[in-house]
């Protein structure tokens, strides 16, 4: 068994496209975990999707052997950490299972405000930070200004930073050296008992939920009772194991190991991240310090296109959200869609992501709505309601006030574009807070904003304006009150009540406007004329129409060949299939997105 | 056990000039017109059908009149040598003004040609010369005299509308000229932009003026009329004869029965299968090869009752759903209850006297109405 001297826990922070992915592979790799030809690229993104985007979605953990250049062998156990704003929360999981962390910084693009969150976070849980240069190999790379910024910003010692390239593999040994002799080795007590902290959970079809743990004291072996803290309910070990990085059954796992215990648990409910695992024999007195749970901050309605898929749909959200507790979903009906699920997400990647999933992994055709925040409204009875969808807004007779959740945004800029970050904030009903220079060409500004503008379209207006420049942290900052409006679209008369959005009063004119002008390039001409029309309460303030489609005939003899009128055909029910039947009008999947997408063409 | 009856397309891609308009599979390389002959020949030789009754044979293009006809004659023994045609109702031929002669259309006539469907496209010069083709108006009026005099008494007009700026009262004068000639058939073609054409670059380039979808309805709606008047009936989407004078041979198309197809690109469709030819030319006249059979599709029962219904919709009686029902065994009433329904309620179908058929409106939405009976 391994000696807790010889046990290195740590994790990676890093910025989108900094090269995390690539950096852990060449560790794995010189370590020898994994066979050369057995690495797919980046191997800790297993799922397509995160390969696809190159991001990392679902915590992932790895145990390595190291034989260090004193000449003794070490256990070196990675937990990966996902690198978007989204998935603040699942970091702080990674940052409490660790004692130390590598800061990747790209050579040529310098601190990012994710990674300066993120580096906080790991300051705060007392970590030890190793600050690494990536990418050196690249022309444009400035090592130097960028240790200066880590310097300035975060006000690390960057005198041992090490410089590297994971793309060629320099400086993959001095990392992995400066892991063993920086970072402390777990303290904890074998004879202790035992505390497991749940980092992570997911779920095998055989073993039941996996609940992915790092040992804080005493030892978990097959056959042991154990009692989860939050719950005290009890279980029987059937397995501990190892991220090899595939499960790889052990003995036992000690103080200051990490890997995971299966113990026949039927609901991942039941292994809660966060939670505490002691022995059901002999249980510690308190639990460790958990994490708060995660908190959706966007929601929108998910619907099948085919009202016969609801039951499936119903299964693939249980599916997935077997290995996703961030993910909430209850029923909803709406009177244009029918059947369908409200679902709580992180963020708007999460949502793209459980939403995309959705589609390619269990084969659903799905209409999303806009994404919406979390509203407070004061009644006037004096109670208070969470309203995330604006269906469910009350009459404005029985509204006093409504508050909407702001954030406090971080954007990191280069100065050039201080100018037009600040304007497109103001645009976005920004409250201005600060402003910083880092080094004499990167500036920090601080704002506070409404949740929802930034879920409309802040960040593709934030990469598009400063060429992707700035970089955009957030962080929720309460509720504040704010004049908002139900803004509804009416199809052929009717209120669409999927097409409603909340938003704020002065914007509602130009908002319904370009709604209604966008819906009628996205609608397609049905038999009928669709007059369509943008609403605040009874008062129709925009309105356009889609003409009747008059004729639709293939006019064309092609002889005998009956395969190209059916390909014609075919082609023109396949876009039927996309489309939704909304009373009589068929309206097409994007357009319940469009909200977010009036912009586009401005 | 009684022999079925077939169609046989044969496919002649050979034309002197491509007109701007046409994606149809067809080349200039008038000197590959002999070997193309001979791997014809030998194609309709090879055909493993030879003991169907052969009712209807239609040569198309290209354009047929193109070749020599003495050409026509060669395959049309070769055809005889392999099939039946003892029972043969109708033989067409497609042909192009501009390349007919006396003597052409007599040995049209002498092989046993009956029927002559004559691309004419338009009697308005500019407009002929717009569409990229070879003849002019005049010539059209000769070739019909001609057509005549040869003795053939059953011919066709092919018009077009929809055309670059086009109007109501050029089409109505294309009318009234053709009406004029007294042919037995008149088919009239709307315009399609097709990939590929000189018409798509131009379309592209913002160089042709089309009318809007209104327009063309109204257009189409004018022609219905005009024919009516003059005792032409719409059988089909694009399709009008004077009674009885039905294109024997695309009512087999229409009314999914077997066919066989020889040449460049023909498609067949017989024993539950279809299938084309190769569509390379060189690939064709090349006689060392065996020719393989592109896009096979079986049909099963499913496939068979929808190519039913989409192409008995093109149809003017539309479906007989009694013969349906013995045909492919299923009740169409049943099966699509409400598309049916829908679509009637909308008077875009009628169901009557156990006949399922678009309506004039219906006709302008056709593809609409069809899909509705896809799976």
């Amino acid at each position: 068994m391994s000696d807790l001297n010889n046990i290195r826990n740590f994790c990676i922070i890093a910025h989108i496209d900094h090269g995390k992915s690539t950096l852990a592979d060449r560790l794995i790799e010189y370590t020898g975990v994994v066979e050369k030809r057995d690495m797919s690229s980046q191997l800790l993104d297993r799922m397509d999707l995160e390969q696809e985007r190159g991001i990392t979605i679902k915590l992932q953990a790895i145990k390595m052997k190291y034989t260090a250049l004193d000449g003794k062998d070490y256990f070196l156990n990675l937990i990966d950490t996902p690198g978007h704003v989204d998935f603040t929360y699942e970091v702080s999981r990674s940052l409490a299972a660790c004692e130390g962390a590598l800061l990747v910084v790209d050579a040529s693009q310098g601190i990012e405000a994710q990674t300066m969150a993120n580096v906080y976070l790991a300051v705060e849980n007392n970590l030890e930070i190793i600050p690494v240069i990536n990418k050196i190999d690249l022309p444009s790379a400035e090592p130097l200004r960028v240790k200066y910024e880590i310097e300035e910003v975060i006000g690390l010692d960057v005198s041992e930073a090490i410089l590297t390239s994971a793309k060629t593999g320099e400086g993959t040994r001095e990392i992995l050296e400066a892991i063993i002799k920086k970072i402390p080795a777990p303290v904890g007590e074998i004879d202790a008992p035992l505390k497991a902290l749940i980092f992570d959970s997911n779920f095998d079809v055989y073993k039941g939920a996996l609940s992915y743990v790092r040992i804080m004291d005493g030892e978990v072996k097959k056959g042991m009772k154990i009692k989860m803290f939050s719950t005290g309910k009890e279980f029987e070990v059937t397995e501990v194991g190892v991220f090899e990085p595939m499960h790889k059954i052990v003995e036992k796992l000690s103080a200051g190991d990490v890997g995971y215990i299966a113990a026949s648990i039927k609901k991942v409910a039941d292994t809660r991240v966060g939670d505490t695992i002691t022995s059901a024999d002999k249980p510690a007195a308190t639990p460790l310090a958990g994490y708060k749970k995660a908190v959706p901050m966007v929601y929108c309605g998910l619907y099948p296109i085919d009202n016969d898929q609801y039951n499936d749909l119903k299964d693939a959200l249980e599916k997935l959200q077997l290995n996703d507790a961030s993910l909430l979903f209850e029923p909803e009906t709406s009177t244009a869609l029918g059947f369908g699920f409200r679902c709580g997400f992180l963020g708007l990647l999460h949502m793209e992501i459980i939403q995309e999933r959705l589609e390619r992994e269990y084969n659903l055709s799905l209409i999303t709505t806009a994404p919406s925040v979390v509203f407070k409204v004061h009644k006037t009875d004096g109670s208070i309601v969470d309203i995330d969808s604006p269906a469910l807004l009350p009459d404005t007779k029985f509204v006093e006030y409504i508050e909407e959740p702001i954030v406090k945004s971080t954007i990191m800029v280069p100065n050039d574009y201080v100018g037009t970050v600040m304007e497109l904030c103001q645009d976005k009903r920004g409250i201005f807070v600060n402003m910083e220079y880092i080094t004499p060409i990167r500036v920090i500004l601080t704002y506070k904003l409404p949740l929802s503008e930034i879920i409309y379209d802040f960040f593709d207006q934030l990469k598009s304006r400063t060429k992707g420049y700035a970089s955009l942290d957030y962080e929720l900052a309460g509720h504040e009150p704010s004049k908002l409006v139900k803004l509804d679209i009416l199809l052929a008369g009717e209120v669409i009540d999927a097409l409603s959005s909340i938003v704020h009063k002065d914007k509602s004119y130009y908002r319904g406007r370009a709604l209604v002008s966008k819906l009628r390039k996205l609608i397609p001409k049905q038999l009928f004329e669709v007059p369509i029309q943008a609403a605040v309460g009874s008062k129709v303030i925009a309105r356009e129409t889609v003409k009747a489609m008059r004729k639709d005939v293939l006019e064309k003899c092609y002889g005998g060949d009956i395969s190209r009128k059916r390909k014609l055909l075919e082609k023109q029910k396949e876009g039927k299939k996309r489309m939704k039947q909304v009373g009589r009008i068929e309206v097409p999947q994007e357009a319940f997105m469009a909200v977010l997408r009036i912009d586009d063409e401005s | 056990m009684m022999k079925a009856k077939l169609g046989i397309y044969i496919h002649i891609p050979f034309c002197w000039k491509k007109c701007d308009y046409c994606d149809f599979l067809s080349f200039s390389k008038m000197e590959l017109a002999d070997q193309y002959l001979i791997a014809l020949i030998n194609e309709i030789k090879a055909s493993k059908y030879k003991d169907y009754i052969i009712d209807t044979i239609y040569f198309g293009g290209g354009t047929p009149s193109a070749i020599p006809s003495e050409y026509v004659r060669k395959i049309f023994i070769a055809l005889r040598e392999s099939f039946d045609l003892s029972n043969l109702n109708e033989v067409s031929i497609e042909v192009n003004p501009g390349t007919l002669t006396k003597e052409k259309l007599e040995e049209y006539f002498d092989i046993g040609i009956n029927r002559v469907s004559i691309g004419v496209q338009s009697f308005d010069s500019n407009m002929l010369k717009r569409l990229g083709r070879i003849h002019t108006k005049e010539k059209v009026y000769d070739t019909i005299d001609l057509i005549r005099k040869a003795g053939f008494e059953n011919y066709s007009l092919d018009l077009m509308y929809g055309l670059p700026e086009d109007s109501l009262e050029r089409i109505v004068s294309d009318l009234s000229e053709a009406i004029a000639l007294k042919p037995k058939h008149i088919s009239i073609y709307g315009l399609i932009i097709e990939e590929g054409t000189k018409f798509e670059k131009d379309y592209a380039a913002g160089k042709l003026i089309l009318p809007t979808d209104e327009d063309l309805l109204l257009m189409r709606h004018h022609i219905n009329q005009n024919l009516l008047i003059a005792g032409y009936k719409r059988y089909e989407i694009s399709n009008y004869c004077q009674p009885g004078f039905e294109s024997r041979h695309n009512l087999i198309y229409w009314h999914n029965e077997d066919y066989l197809g020889f040449g460049l690109g023909s498609t067949s469709k017989i024993d539950n299968c279809r299938y084309r030819n190769t569509q390379v030319l060189e690939e064709y006249i090349d006689i060392e090869n065996d020719l393989a059979q592109y896009d096979l599709v079986e049909i099963d029962d499913n496939m068979a009752m929808e190519d039913g219904i989409i192409l008995g919709l093109r149809l003017s009686k539309g479906l007989d759903l009694i013969d349906f029902a013995t045909r492919y065994n299923i009740d169409i009433r049943e099966k699509y209850r409400e598309a049916i329904s829908e679509l009637e309620q909308l008077k875009l179908i009628s169901l009557e006297d156990d006949q399922l058929r678009l309506t004039e409106n219906g006709f302008d939405v056709a593809n609409y109405c069809m899909v509705k009976f896809l799976s």
